[in-house]
């Protein structure tokens, strides 16, 4: 039932599919970060300029810095540091927060910030 | 059962035609049910299906011709969509151009290379044309965010396997209607 041509076919269609898992996960480098803390947003900042942010949540003082296009959490004075250790974060969707200190950082991409618009 | 149908026409291209009208209603109505029936089964992503509707879409281009095919594709995703209640419906834009995609594919593929590729062949170019196509009008249409193509390997995965099982169902499938005597004249 199967010829050799479907089965070049169905091979090369399953390396094509394989492969689109690489381009599927790539994400876009984000060009600026919005920092909300306890739900208000705190500002905008772009991811080019590198920089120190000190953001001031329930619990303290967390910081967050910007270097080489990529953001990650430096200190935080909740107890389990899970922030920190998300490492670094610069895809445009991508997001890292601290939740005891109610602090999030979301990284802003090109197509906006909207999952979908009506008109 | 065997059913004889006779027809009142005379000469032999009228029933050519009235054949063929016959046959191709036969599979829009089986499309249509199957096409229904199908929406009833649950999945994690709303408008991604088996298309096991699309088995009767490549049996008509095997035994028919292009336009069989295209024409009982289009009836079938009008009939079922009202059928369902979601004519004109987001979803049935994205079954639509999925399903004419897949049929025109199917059918330009069939006629110039019909010799090569078994229908299982044929089919696996027919869901991944589909499932381009919908990605296609969710992008375009719905959701102009780039993060829809992460849903890419999944569908095209998928794609895979569905158009692999359809283009083995339509094999069984034509092979066996060939051999029906209402069939005998359509080689």
């Amino acid at each position: 039932m199967l010829t050799i041509s479907d089965k070049i076919l169905i091979a090369s269609l399953t390396i094509l599919t394989l492969f689109s898992y690489s381009i599927a996960s790539g994400g876009r480098q984000g060009d600026e970060i919005r920092i909300e803390a306890d739900g208000k947003v705190i500002g905008t900042f772009s991811l080019k300029k590198d920089g120190l942010h000190e953001i001031k949540g329930v619990l303290g003082a967390s910081r967050i810095e910007v270097k080489d296009g990529k953001t990650s959490f430096l200190s935080s004075p909740c107890k389990n540091k899970l922030c920190i250790h998300q490492g670094e974060i610069n895809k445009s969707g991508q997001m890292a927060a601290c939740l005891p200190n109610r602090v999030v950082v979301r990284v802003l991409g090109g197509d906006g910030d909207y999952d979908a618009l009506t008109r | 059962m065997a059913i004889t149908m006779r027809s009142h026409a005379e000469k032999t291209s009228d029933l050519e035609r009235v054949r063929r009208n016959t046959h191709l209603a036969l599979l829009v109505a089986l499309a249509s049910a199957v096409h229904t029936i199908e929406a009833a089964i649950p999945s994690p992503i709303p408008w991604l299906k088996f298309g096991f509707a699309n088995i009767l879409t490549i049996t008509a281009i095997s035994l028919y011709d292009f336009w069989a095919g295209l024409t009982v594709a289009f009836l079938r995703i009008m009939v079922g969509s009202l059928i369902i209640g979601s004519f004109l419906t987001p979803s049935f834009f994205i079954g639509l151009s999925g399903g004419i995609a897949s049929a025109v594919v199917m059918g330009i593929s069939y006629r110039f290379f019909g010799g090569l590729f078994s229908l299982v062949g044929i089919s696996v170019l027919g869901a991944y044309a589909s499932n381009m196509a919908q990605i296609g009008t969710v992008y375009l249409i719905f959701i102009r965010h780039s993060e829809v193509f992460m849903l890419l390997p999944v569908f095209l995965g998928f794609g895979l396997i569905t158009g692999i099982i359809n283009g083995i169902g339509g094999e069984f499938l034509v092979s066996h209607i060939r051999k029906l005597p209402a069939f005998r004249s359509v080689v």
